[in-house]
């Protein structure tokens, strides 16, 4: 049986070929080939590799599927269009880093920011994170008010060139920047 | 699964003759701490009551005391934060005596009161010793009282002359900083002083525009610092330091490994810090557990910072070392009994070397940006040598309300080197899936040739770019490939009727011909 597993680490794209023989794992990604020894036991692989062992551990979440291994955690995301779109978000759409409570927006629609300007402040964990302008621009759409609760990447602000003619007449002076 | 717990055996008498500290202890807290008060609690044989929010229902902290009582909403303001909630339910369920653990209510001397004044004992300090060393400008005037030094400098400086006159008092270089707010926010360091009215006009309009309050405060910039900070135990009488803990490795003010002893410390050192320490104790005729935090220059001076009047989150590694449990002293003491039954006899030694790591719900590798989610799945070492404190369990999903801290792992060896192998090899040995943590940013900091060197100053963790690591191992895309082409990957997910779950579409998998 062999397999291609398309996955995602962060923003890279990452493509393994699979194929699997009684405990023997063979893989291949970006040209190189892994073998491996797999052995299961519930959500605990232990896995032979490179002549040393190491024991992970294996979950399955609504992102893709976790991956613990000496301490460290790795989230393979399945490659489909929302992960890539999440990874490159556009910058003038800003999303929430964390799930949290916008506790102030400093920036209302309307407003025309300079790169670095306050737009809003969140909370969460007693933590307070500032979303700052990435660049200078007028605030095109603000979705969500003081007090709001967000859920991590849920879209906060659209932020458009400053130069360019709004949509609406009434959201402000168009030349001024 | 249980936390490995290393044997440290209790020093101590025992509890004083059949006769309990309290009828019954209400915990006003939640997470680790919670957890941590109820054990010692039932180690005394007093029944515990815990304390919880709504969004902490199915909280471990609630399953780990005899009893508990739900007190409000999960903000904190209406629920931990909530006095009369808390003071209500101790009422309720008969209890008399009340321990605050930390952060939350531990250090209102409002509510010290208040409990007093409900009949209850606050296991802490007097509102009086509150009121003395808790409040930041009390404790700096008590400290100058007992000769002391704060960081020399100066509030109120508004104009380029008094700038350059007190900046030669204290020295170049010297930190001018916003007296409205922190954050690094209208901080601008100025070496010499022909920087200074440039620094000082930029510093007041930042201050200004940040904080709406342009009033700044000179300061000696003390560069570069450790954060070293005394244990106390006191009766209101005697008074017994516990050696030091080093806490330099921060960011954002917010500890991340803590050890002791301090590599910078050596035992003169050592004496006048914790002689410092004890005098500000008994200025303050205090009782109970407090931790002074000193601020170490690289010459070897030190400056007084602040005191926490309360258990401090880093206990466990003074615990490591001298075999005491500081929950324990903190209830006897509250009880009215003599030091000495906390202590055993004389003061006790201090053995090995104990460092503590902070796990936390946080992105390291993002700007440490606070995680929630699902814990789906969560195992701890069965190290020797080292002990788990922690409040959470697999399937418990993390709300934004609160403290991102999730278990402190600390370990105790022979010497450092021993103790650092033995909390790497502790953290190595947990696996938590569902929520990203700052785990493998541990891992990194206690590799680091910096940590290894003992170059742990306040500005290590904040001044590098902290990089996630890029590749892979063989091992982990090994056992995730076995995992997603095994027949069951699908079946066994996290909220498989989550309509959000990508997991009902596995079909998708492409399938090389």
């Amino acid at each position: 049986m062999s397999r291609l597993l398309r996955l995602r680490h962060g923003r890279t794209p990452l493509s393994l070929g699979y194929e699997r023989k009684a405990g023997h794992v063979l893989l291949e990604t970006d040209g190189r080939r892994i073998e491996a020894d797999v052995s299961r036991d519930g959500s605990w692989f232990d896995v032979r590799s490179g002549g040393k062992s190491f024991r992970c551990a294996v979950a399955p979440g609504r992102r893709g599927v976790w991956i613990s291994c000496e301490g460290r955690s790795y989230l393979l995301e399945h490659d489909r269009p929302e992960a890539a779109a999440r990874a490159e978000r556009s910058s003038d759409e800003l999303r929430a880093p964390m799930t949290g409570r916008v506790v102030h927006v400093a920036a209302p629609a309307g407003s025309i920011v300079r790169e670095g300007d306050l737009l809003m402040t969140i909370e969460a964990m007693k933590m307070e994170f500032r979303l700052v302008a990435p660049e200078d621009g007028r605030v095109a759409e603000v979705r969500c008010g003081d007090g709001e609760r967000v859920e991590l990447g849920d879209l906060l602000v659209v932020l458009e060139p400053a130069g360019e003619t709004p949509g609406a007449p009434s959201a402000g002076p168009a030349g001024r920047a | 699964m249980s936390p490995a717990r290393a044997d440290f055996a209790t020093r101590g008498a025992p509890v004083g003759q059949g006769a309990r500290a309290f009828r019954k202890v209400l915990v006003a807290n939640r997470g680790e701490i919670a957890v941590r008060v109820c054990r010692t609690l039932k180690e005394m044989g007093i029944p515990s009551v815990t304390v919880y929010s709504d969004a902490d229902r199915g909280a471990p902290h609630v399953r780990s005391g005899d009893e508990s009582v739900a007190i409000g909403p999960a903000p904190p303001a209406q629920s931990y934060l909530n006095a009369q909630a808390i003071l209500e339910a101790a009422r309720r369920v008969g209890a008399d005596a009340i321990h605050p653990g930390y952060g939350f209510l531990s250090e209102s001397a409002i509510f010290a009161k208040q409990c007093r004044d409900a009949g209850l004992t606050f296991i802490g300090p007097s509102p009086e010793s509150m009121a003395r060393l808790g409040d930041k400008s009390a404790a700096r005037r008590t400290a100058a009282e007992c000769g002391v030094p704060c960081v020399p400098g100066a509030e109120g400086v508004d104009s380029v002359e008094r700038a350059l006159g007190e900046a030669d008092r204290v020295g170049y270089p010297v930190l001018l900083k916003a007296s409205g707010g922190g954050g690094g926010r209208g901080m601008r360091l100025v070496r010499a002083r022909d920087e200074m009215p440039a620094a000082l006009e930029a510093a007041r309009r930042e201050a200004g525009s940040a904080f709406g309050d342009e009033r700044l405060l000179l300061e000696k910039y003390v560069h570069p610092a450790r954060h070293i900070e005394i244990q106390i135990l006191a009766d209101g009488r005697e008074v017994a330091a516990l050696g030091e803990r080093e806490c330099s490795l921060q960011r954002r003010h917010q500890k991340l490994i803590e050890e002791s002893p301090s590599v910078a410390v050596a035992s003169s050192l050592r004496e006048a810090m914790q002689g410092a320490a004890a005098s500000l104790a008994r200025a303050a005729s205090y009782a109970g557990a407090m931790t002074v935090e000193f601020l170490l220059g690289p010459d070897g001076t030190f400056y007084f910072l602040e005191v926490n009047t309360r258990l401090q989150v880093e206990h466990p590694v003074t615990e490591m070392r001298s075999g005491l449990d500081l929950v324990r002293a903190q209830i006897l003491i509250a009880a009215g009994r003599p030091l000495g039954e906390s202590l055993g006899k004389g003061t006790p030694e201090l053995r090995g070397h104990a460092i503590e790591a902070r796990l936390c719900a946080e992105d390291a590798y993002q700007g440490f940006l606070p995680q929630t989610g699902k814990i789906l799945l969560l195992a701890w070492p069965k190290a020797d040598g080292s002990r788990v404190d922690t409040g959470i369990a697999e399937g418990q999903t993390l709300h934004p309300y609160y403290d991102s801290l999730l278990a402190k792992v600390i370990a105790l060896g022979r010497d450092r080197e021993d103790a650092r192998a033995k909390l790497l090899s502790a953290l190595r040995g947990t696996a938590l899936l569902g929520v990203v943590t700052n785990q493998s940013f541990l891992i990194d900091l206690l590799e680091d040739a910096a940590f290894r060197q003992g170059e742990t100053f306040t500005h290590t963790v904040e001044s590098r770019e902290w990089q996630a690591p890029k590749e892979i191992p063989d091992a982990v895309l090994a056992a995730a490939a076995t995992f997603l082409t095994s027949p069951k990957a699908a079946g066994d997910g996290e909220e498989e009727t989550d309509r959000y779950s990508p997991w009902q579409r596995l079909g998708g998998w492409g399938r090389t011909p």
